[in-house]
């Protein structure tokens, strides 16, 4: 499969950076295609709802997204969505992608897809909004959830690092 | 293809939305929460005071769907007495949190933009703070998500804690399950902030401000205002 690993955090080595590292190991194991796209150490611009694509058709903003990534996403068999949460949700950067899936949307229709993120926080419903809007985004997207990862309780790096969490993102990537 | 024959295509009932509109859906209702304002009681925020009131929108249409809904909740406020101060995310020169955590949770950031010099002075000191976009794949616009990462850097102050907060949001799906995810996630943020809900706007079936115009959700915007 080709697919596609969207991250949205922006340390380099940090909590999220660990999950996508260890998903990548295993799926690469399995031999598939990956491509990474950072988010936060690209050029990306926010959707402004121009509708100049017409859902369909170049974007305005000629950024990493539409001279990079949007081709990719239309050619690939999965989307990875990897991010720490930032307010509850994927943060900023990630948010500004997936608004950008507007210019080739249905191309991007009908794909498989995993979600992985980390939270600082470990209330009972740390996760619940990312896992409602994952949910309802998968289904509008029409995309087949393979996988989640949901690291709550992992402010940083060491912490994540004793959970059984980095091992269930490259057990995820190994069994696709 | 345009969004409308998009939206057939993809069975989000744009027929139904072409021949609906928003007003029919806001007046006959199904019971559905999603679908009604949760208004406030008259006076029980202000109880007769003045209120300052920052009002943040997330859309990048200056006379767009969300912005009609923003433009009626500010008259209907400042017309009740209050002061309100609007920053619109999609029109002002900002960064994106890189969590480099300078500001320890409460301390400057690093950035010294529009968010920092402009909106944290006003977010610190109102009462109320209105959250108003359009739903972008069924969240919060990238523009105004990205100012809420920002509230980081006061995420600790004693003054960002405790506001009252009021959600409004513009949709094209008019289906029941159009703003849950939304809700849900604004119910969060609270919940992090120690805000309370004040009121929700939810405009499903508002493709276009026409529809907005006629729809009853301007009304309750203009109502929230004025009855807070």
């Amino acid at each position: 499969m080709k697919i596609i690993v969207l991250t949205g955090s922006p340390h380099k080595n940090g909590t999220t950076s660990l999950l996508a590292d260890r998903f990548i190991a295993g799926a690469e194991e399995a031999g598939h295609d990956v491509y990474r796209f950072d988010s936060a150490f690209k050029s990306i611009h926010p959707c402004i709802g121009c509708d100049v694509c017409g859902m369909n058709g170049p974007c305005v903003h000629k950024d990493d997204i539409e001279k990079d990534l949007i081709s990719r996403l239309v050619a690939c068999d999965m989307v990875v969505l990897v991010s720490p949460l930032y307010y509850a949700s994927l943060t900023g950067q990630l948010k500004t992608i997936i608004d950008r899936f507007y210019s080739r949307t249905e191309s991007i229709h009908r794909k498989k897809s995993a979600l992985l993120v980390t939270a600082g926080s470990k209330e009972s419903w740390t996760m619940e909004a990312v896992e409602a809007y994952y949910k309802k985004l998968t289904n509008y997207m029409e995309w087949q959830d393979v996988g989640k990862v949901l690291a709550a309780g992992c402010l940083d790096r060491v912490a994540l690092e004793k959970t059984a969490f980095p091992q269930a993102a490259y057990e995820l990537g190994k069994k696709l | 293809m345009n969004r409308r024959e998009f939206l057939k295509v993809a069975g989000m009932g744009a027929v139904t939305v072409f021949l609906s509109g928003c007003g029919v859906l806001g007046t006959t209702g199904t019971g559905e929460s999603s679908q009604a304002a949760k208004a406030v009681a008259p006076q029980t925020i202000s109880k007769g005071n003045k209120l300052k009131i920052l009002v943040i929108t997330g859309s990048a249409h200056a006379q767009g769907t969300s912005a009609h809904l923003a433009d009626r909740f500010i008259q209907g406020a400042m017309e009740a007495g209050h002061n309100v101060t609007r920053f619109n995310s999609a029109f002002e020169k900002y960064h994106l949190c890189t969590g480099c955590n300078q500001c320890g949770g409460d301390g400057p950031c690093v950035f010294k933009d529009a968010i920092e010099e402009k909106l944290m002075p006003s977010l610190l000191e109102a009462d109320v703070v209105a959250l108003i976009t359009p739903l972008y794949y069924y969240g919060f616009s990238a523009q105004i998500k990205s100012v809420i990462d920002r509230f980081y850097a006061r995420n600790n102050n004693p003054k960002l804690k405790g506001k009252n907060a009021l959600l409004m949001a513009t949709a094209y799906n008019s289906s029941a399950d159009t703003m849950p995810a939304l809700v849900k996630h604004y119910q969060a943020i609270l919940k992090i902030l120690n805000w309370k809900d004040a009121g929700q706007v939810l405009a499903i079936g508002c493709g276009a401000r026409s529809l907005i115009e006629k729809s009853p959700f301007a009304g309750q915007a203009y109502e929230i205002g004025k009855k807070m």
